[in-house]
């Protein structure tokens, strides 16, 4: 009888999520709805929706699927470098002693506190023909070396701004997990890239998920850094979408380009929650 | 040994001057006397001085500081308490939730923001602060609720019931049991739900559609004309602000985390 | 703690429905205007000596950078834009439309500086629903150190030796209509092939082209890190005042001539409020005092005698009346064609 009663109180606690339900439904789920509606109609004469599949297709129209593969492309590479360079920075955090690994990984969130805009754009001003790194390379005799506008300098661009999505996660999984189970491989006579490979990498797989998906997704859908380093001479997915949107408001294609992100995002998501067993977020902060 | 330790800290530096280099441009220059970021022609005050009469930009800080306010109350609000009610969900229901909540920290930030332009549209809500500060709950509540949730996994389900047992009542019991043991959680979820809000873009550039600016999205106009020192002299003092309020935070956390040792981490 | 939450999410729920009606006031009783204008195009003086004069009225000013994002923004339901000034063919556009609200020259005190300039708009000839604010060409600016040669042709912009020396304009009329000009054929071509023609010309310049941009191609060309870029006289003179080495031409093929007319949206709360705004932006002195800033050409002959005569010798923005006789309007085009016009910068654009 006690018990009963007490497991109905404790049920009771479930109504404190009944604002976020109705603010899901609203603000998540119905937006979703919207562009699915947007993706599959089409306004035809007298302003009726008629269903189509024509803007889907057109989405994956090969001219379309070249700028999607394009962004995969640079976004993957920018990503990989991200891992490859903030993997072992995770990881040097993670064998600090907590105040001075929470100082550092302060330093690594602090320059969000300046709009990205700003540090991109600042970016291209030290870059430039004329700017300060080429005036000291010149100064040091050598030929002045054209840096922005180049599918470099994007890649470039992306790296500097995603590092950080890269570092964190990783090292929060760093941080959790059981430093025994390393300290067990090496008793057990492992050397240290056996226990690297067979212990360390495994057991951060989950860091590594999340990571990739907070920087591979937002690098393949940005139009700023495309259009201040990069001078528009190559599309992003996001310019694409952006640009059909505000330029040609053309909504429902549009859409149709958004709903093939959304693809994506689902793939991404799947992927995360592999590692996220308990379904806190896990690794991802 | 003191090579390979010598490697590392100069790993460290190096990505850490990365991160820098152009912060420290933009801070150098805004001292600097002519508009360019190019070359130096000598020290001077003027930029912040017309920084201070601009109101413009006053305006677009005041959206943005405002906006990160309120958003990240109410979706440190919402969010906790999503995240007390979630913790109890069966885990089915549970893991519909988390899913939802994984949306849009995931989904692509421009997708996100058209998607909620296309919702005000379609209700007819004219776009400016109110739809941005909407759009900003939105994204902030999963950094909260993905804050909150592995602290409330890590309580001791007993204090609750024993509280109840001793005759508080639940709301009491969430109030002095619950909430002080996922304090840190929520102060984390806070922290970054400004954070977030505070460097957004993309979503903030889609749902006000023009009608309100803030610094992001009034940069971004700028930019396409040449940046006007001015802006580098602001961001040099928030900069500063940020620094000194997280010394602040950092030296108090500091002296608490030496009396009572964090639960539930490895160390 | 609790109930200060419990106080601010009160609050919100409370204030987020009504928000549509206090979208047009501040909270001191200002009835805001919200102008949605072109980057860098106005005065920053000029707000503030507006709200000094009619402490009843804020303006809020927003920027784009293109015509096809200016009529998104302002045409998109629930728009809380009251103000625009698109160019001519956009006019067009809104007029056929139906969108813009018909201007009441009564109230208008300083139309009559104008008045001359208005007959000679073709789009809108009476003035009924815009009132000029800038005229000029899109012509090509050219660094003479850098090119060591006078150049008079669009052709200098498809040529191979100024390899990543040339800007492009990123922008669908713009550059489409100048590959067309060198092609010969007209910037309102409905011609299919002629576009695919100058799609292709397009593609085949790309990698001569350094970037592409709008209005930060100003920038490049005044730090001298570019040596040519199809632009707007306005932002060409801008450019010319600060790097003496720069030059602008109209080229002999011809270019586009266009007007940007400051119209009034016919969904606005605040027309009253908002023609008052326009008057004061057509009074001679603000006129001088925007076209000093922005060296767009202003429409008014009042207004040019008070503006700097360094200003006025300069031929990007005053440019001799033979020249512009070989220009052309654009004129609106119907959703399929311009629909054609947008598939051939997207292969531009793609390729």
């Amino acid at each position: 009888m006690k018990n009963r009663e007490l497991r109905n109180v404790m049920d009771s606690r479930k109504v404190f999520a009944l604002p976020y339900i109705a603010w899901i439904a609203i603000f998540t789920a119905a937006p979703l709805i919207l562009i699915l509606l947007y993706a599959f109609t089409e306004t035809g004469s007298g302003g009726v929706m008629v269903l189509t599949a024509e803007n889907l297709a057109r989405a994956f129209s090969s001219l379309y699927m070249t700028v999607f593969w394009r962004s995969v492309w640079m976004a993957f590479i920018a990503t990989v470098i991200c891992l490859l360079l903030g993997y072992p920075v995770a990881y040097m955090l993670s064998r600090m002693k907590p105040n001075r690994a929470a100082v550092i990984s302060i330093l690594f969130v602090l320059p969000m506190w300046m709009n990205f805009l700003l540090r991109t754009y600042a970016w291209r001003t030290l870059l430039d023909n004329a700017g300060i790194i080429n005036q000291g390379l010149m100064a040091l005799g050598f030929e002045p070396v054209q840096f922005l506008y180049t599918e470099g300098a994007i890649i470039f661009g992306l790296v500097y701004n995603f590092l950080p999505f890269m570092i964190l996660p990783i090292y929060s999984v760093f941080q959790k997990m059981d430093i025994s189970c390393i300290q067990a491989a090496q008793d057990l006579g492992a050397n240290k890239w056996q226990t690297f490979w067979r212990v360390t990498l495994p057991l951060s797989k989950g860091g590594i998920v999340s990571g990739i998906t907070m920087v591979f997704m937002p690098a393949m859908t940005t139009f700023v850094i495309t259009r201040l380093l990069g001078g528009s001479h190559f599309m992003m997915y996001g310019d694409l979408i952006e640009m059909e949107f505000l330029l040609m408001s053309e909504w429902n294609f549009g859409s149709a380009l958004a709903v093939v992100m959304l693809i994506l995002t689902i793939v991404f998501m799947w992927l995360m929650r592999k590692y996220d067993k308990e379904g806190e977020g896990g690794a991802l902060m | 040994m003191k090579v390979k330790l010598f490697l590392k800290r100069f790993y460290l530096a190096v990505i850490l001057i990365f991160m820098y280099l152009p912060i420290g441009a933009l801070i150098v220059f805004s001292f600097n006397e002519s508009k360019s970021m190019a070359k130096w022609t000598g020290f001077s005050l003027h930029w912040y001085e017309q920084l201070l009469q601009d109101p413009s930009i006053a305006e677009a800080v005041w959206v943005t500081v405002s906006i990160a306010m309120i958003a990240s109350l109410a979706a440190t609000f919402i969010g906790t308490l999503a995240a007390v009610g979630m913790d109890n969900f069966r885990k089915k229901s549970k893991n519909i939730m988390v899913n939802f909540t994984y949306i849009p920290m995931v989904n692509a930030e421009i997708v996100t923001g058209i998607s909620l332009l296309l919702l005000f549209i379609f209700f007819n809500i004219p776009r400016g602060y109110w739809t941005m500060l909407l759009a900003h709950i939105t994204f902030d509540i999963p950094f909260v609720i993905f804050s909150v949730l592995p602290k409330l996994r890590q309580m001791d389900p007993g204090t609750y019931e024993a509280a109840l047992d001793m005759g508080a009542r639940p709301a009491y019991a969430v109030r002095k049991v619950i909430l002080p043991q996922i304090a840190p959680g929520i102060v984390t979820g806070f922290l970054l739900a400004f954070t977030m809000s505070f460097d957004d873009f993309m979503i903030s550039f889609f749902t006000s559609q023009g009608a309100t600016q803030n610094l992001s999205t009034y940069i971004y106009s700028m930019a396409r004309v040449g940046i006007n020192p001015m802006i580098n002299a602001l961001s040099a003092i928030m900069f500063i602000v940020v620094i000194m309020l997280l010394l602040v935070i950092n030296l108090r956390s500091v002296k608490r985390t030496k009396k009572m040792p964090r639960v539930g981490s490895f160390r | 703690m609790k109930k200060f939450f419990c106080v601010l999410l009160a609050g919100l729920l409370l204030t987020v429905p009504l928000c549509g009606c206090a979208a047009n006031e501040t909270a001191d009783g200002r009835t805001v205007v919200h102008f949605l204008n072109w980057g860098d195009y106005i005065d920053p003086t000029v707000i503030p000596l507006f709200e000094e004069e009619n402490p009843d009225i804020k303006i809020n000013i927003t920027t784009v950078p293109s015509n096809e994002e200016m009529y998104v923004i302002a045409t998109t339901e629930g728009t809380q834009i009251d103000i625009i000034v698109p160019s001519e063919y956009m006019i067009q556009r809104l007029m056929l439309e139906d969108r813009l609200a018909e201007l009441d020259h009564s109230k208008m005190e300083n139309y009559k500086y104008v008045e001359d300039f208005v007959k000679t708009c073709t789009y809108d000839p009476t003035g009924q629903y815009s009132v000029p604010y800038t005229w000029g060409t899109f012509g090509l600016l050219y660094n003479i150190e850098m090119t060591g040669e006078e150049i008079d042709s669009w052709d200098a912009l498809f040529d191979p030796k100024y390899e990543n020396q040339i800007l492009m304009y990123d922008s669908i009329r713009d550059s489409v209509g100048l590959a067309l000009i060198e092609l010969g054929y007209s910037i309102n071509t409905k011609n299919q092939q002629e576009l695919d023609e100058a799609a292709e010309l397009l593609i085949e310049q790309k990698p001569l082209v350094l970037a592409y941009g709008t209005d930060d191609l100003r920038m490049t060309m005044i730090n001298g890190s570019a040596a040519l870029a199809p632009l707007y006289a306005g932002d060409a003179a801008y450019c010319m005042m600060d790097n003496p080495d720069l030059r602008y031409v109209i080229p002999r093929e011809g270019a586009n001539i266009f007007v940007d007319g400051m119209c009034i949206l016919n969904t606005t709360d605040v027309y009253d409020a908002a023609l008052r705004f326009i008057d004061f932006m057509m009074r001679p002195d603000i006129a001088a005092l925007n076209a000093e800033y922005n060296c767009y050409s202003t429409p008014e002959d009042a207004a040019l005698e008070l503006v700097d005569p360094e200003l006025l010798e300069n031929t990007a923005f005053n440019p001799p009346k033979e020249d512009t006789e070989n220009c052309e309007y654009y004129e609106h085009l119907e959703k399929n064609i311009l629909r054609m016009y947008e598939d051939a910068w997207m292969k531009v654009k793609i390729a």
